[in-house]
């Protein structure tokens, strides 16, 4: 495959602060790839990394297999979408994009036309003439997409840039990206710290964790097979038990929880007899039937039903396995007419599960 | 008791404060117009002392020379001012906090302190006082009231819209010009119109290292003093005030202004 942008082993220190810890990274061309985590793990600094406004400590970046350790932001072939949008305020919205073209001294005649493309492509053809401080806070946002696009850049970098508008029109903005992305064919490295902002659009997602990157790989990837706890607990919700492996056999490895419960995980060859181990549950996987009527799955066990929290088109439940183990359930709601398979608190029930869908985790 | 009432001893004491500070310079400004000699009563209004002053080539020497000194002064330190409070604010290095302290030293330092010592050091060096020493030391002194004001709008500056510049293909040089200076421009004409008025209004520094035959405007003021108040003086000083005050007015929107 070949790589747009590729990071070998870059560590960032800003003083004793780590900000990016170690991380390698390989970006496809054309590929959506989202950079996710929480507040200060490091998302913007590996963005600026890659753009040339932060130099890395240890480590090399490579932008179309050129290393670009002594290239300055303005020799790179990436452009970035500020997540303050650093639209010039004293130009227009046409000066604004033509400020790029004009720094690679484009002819004038086709400035005019690259321009009204660009105000064409974000929808916002006619405004070339304002400020942008006559603009709203979305049109703002297309101004700085526009300026970054209308330069064809092999790699565009955007910093949350949906990060300022209302819920409304984050997602209208998202769904517009995403097919703007597709259109254009180029690479997008995007940082966001929400999960569905990131699960809905990208094709690979890279999650960091305090400058560190836990897991990479598509969003099906991260969400049904979280590799560590901090990814299973920040994407989506997830059970979590611990406990102890008692044996392997065939292709199951039997584990009694810490809470003494008896549950079967799909084989791993890296654990022996007696060894500790995590693993998660998605609420999603459970399957619930009154107590002895056990529903799908190899796994069976009888609760009791804590809570119920009923949202419509689902319904969720917190049900007590043990003295210290609950697990949530996200369960359809599959009432009709004829029939009310729904459970109230206090009834205990039985909750089974397949053995496959329970997911190891590593530290 | 209404809101007004309990704001009413404050109202006050700042109309006392503006008359304090501008009713001597309105008195100053209406005996100007005043035919009689002795400047203590009114008689009748007159234009006449403003046209003797601008008959008086003398006057419009001193004039002439605090415009070259005032203009040539205001290009210098703005230029070198500016450049040094964008590196000051740019750029990393040791004692750079040395430095930022150190900005209002010249300013708090008395002016008769900062005269004599630039005359000892011109004196030293045996370089001829005139105008070119006077505007030296008028450059010497605009330069960190021009820093504090363009430090000021720095401040208050986006440091992305530079990153954005750069990431759009403008090299150092161009991204300084195309966006930095942009957005300092109202600092900078304001900082230009401030050093234009001090230079211009200077009397202390000015009286020290003028030496002899580079008389300004001050200058001229005070030897006319000498002579005994008149009329003439007191026109003279109603048109500094004026050209101070609207230049000072611009200047201060200006500094407001956002890009
Ligand atoms: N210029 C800097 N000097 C010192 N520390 C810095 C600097 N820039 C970033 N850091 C630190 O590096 C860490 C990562 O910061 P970064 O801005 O990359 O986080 P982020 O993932 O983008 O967070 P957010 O979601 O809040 O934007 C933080 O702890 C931050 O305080
Ligand atoms: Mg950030």
């Amino acid at each position: 495959m070949e790589f747009t942008v590729e990071l070998n082993r870059v560590t960032k220190k800003f003083g004793d602060v780590v900000a990016a810890d170690n991380v390698s990274l390989q970006i496809g061309r054309g590929e959506f790839f989202s950079l996710l985590g929480p507040s200060g793990c490091g998302k913007t600094t590996t963005l600026r990394l890659i753009a040339g406004f932060e130099e890395p400590t240890e480590g090399e970046i490579f932008i179309n297999n050129e290393n670009v350790r002594d290239k300055r932001p303005y020799e790179r072939d990436v452009n970035t979408v500020f997540q303050s949008y650093a639209l010039f305020p004293h130009l227009t919205v046409a000066g604004n994009i033509a400020f790029g073209l004009e720094r690679k001294k484009t002819p004038r005649h086709e400035m005019g036309r690259l321009i009204e493309e660009a105000l064409d492509l974000v929808r916002l053809k006619g405004m070339g003439d304002r400020y942008p401080r006559q603009l709203s806070g979305g049109q703002q946002q297309r101004v700085a997409l526009a300026r970054a696009l209308v330069l064809k850049p092999e790699v565009l970098l955007l910093d949350e840039p949906l990060g300022a508008l209302d819920l409304k029109l984050r997602k209208e903005m998202q769904l517009e990206l995403k097919s703007l992305q597709e259109k254009v064919g180029i690479t997008f490295i995007y940082v966001t710290h929400d999960q569905e902002e990131a699960l809905t659009m990208s094709d690979r997602i890279a999650v960091m964790e305090r400058g560190r990157l836990e897991q990479v790989g598509t969003p099906e990837e991260i969400y049904e097979f979280p590799k560590t706890r901090f990814v299973a607990d920040f994407i989506g919700v997830s059970n979590f038990f611990s406990g102890q492996v008692i044996r392997a056999e065939g292709e199951t490895l039997l584990v009694r929880t810490d809470g003494n419960l008896d549950v079967t995980l799909p084989l791993d060859h890296g654990f022996t007899e007696g060894q500790r181990v995590q693993f998660s549950i998605r609420p999603e996987k459970f399957s619930v039937g009154p107590q002895g009527k056990g529903r799908d799955g190899e796994n069976e066990l009888v609760g009791e039903i804590a809570n119920r929290i009923y949202l419509g088109g689902s319904i969720h439940y917190v049900i007590a396995l043990s003295a210290e183990e609950k697990v949530t359930v996200f369960l359809k709601n599959e009432r009709t007419a004829g029939q009310q398979p729904s459970f109230s608190v206090g009834e205990r029930v039985t909750v089974s599960w397949h053995r496959d869908d329970s997911v190891i985790l590593g530290d | 008791m209404k809101r007004g009432d309990y704001l009413k001893p404050l109202d006050w004491f700042t109309s006392a404060g503006y008359l304090f500070l501008y009713l001597p310079i309105c008195i100053l400004i209406a005996f100007s117009f005043n035919t009689s000699r002795f400047s203590v009563v009114w008689e009748r209004f007159t234009w006449e002392w403003y046209g003797r002053l601008i008959r008086d080539p003398l006057v419009l020497d001193a004039l002439k020379n605090s415009v070259i000194v005032a203009i040539v002064a205001m290009i210098l330190s703005t230029i070198i001012g500016t450049l040094t409070a964008y590196g000051l604010y740019r750029y990393r290095f040791r004692g750079k906090s040395v430095f930022d302290g150190i900005l209002f030293l010249p300013i708090v330092t008395p002016e008769i302190v900062v005269g004599i010592s630039l005359v000892i050091f011109f004196v030293m060096i045996k370089y001829n006082l005139g105008l070119t020493t006077i505007i030296i030391a008028h450059v010497a002194f605009d330069i960190p009231f021009v820093m504090l004001i363009v430090r000021a709008r720095l401040q208050g500056m986006d440091r992305t819209l530079e990153e954005a510049s750069m990431d759009l293909g403008a090299d150092e040089w161009t991204t300084f010009f195309k966006v930095t200076i942009p957005q300092l421009l109202p600092g900078i004409i304001a900082a230009a119109l401030l050093a234009f008025t001090l230079s211009f209004d200077d009397f202390v520094i000015t009286f020290f290292v003028a030496g002899v035959g580079a008389t300004t405007l001050p200058l001229k003021i005070y030897s006319m003093v000498r002579l005994g108040v008149s009329p003439k003086i007191n026109a003279l000083s109603a048109l500094i005030v004026l050209f101070s005050i609207s230049l000072i007015t611009v200047a201060d929107r200006l500094q407001r202004m956002r890009v």
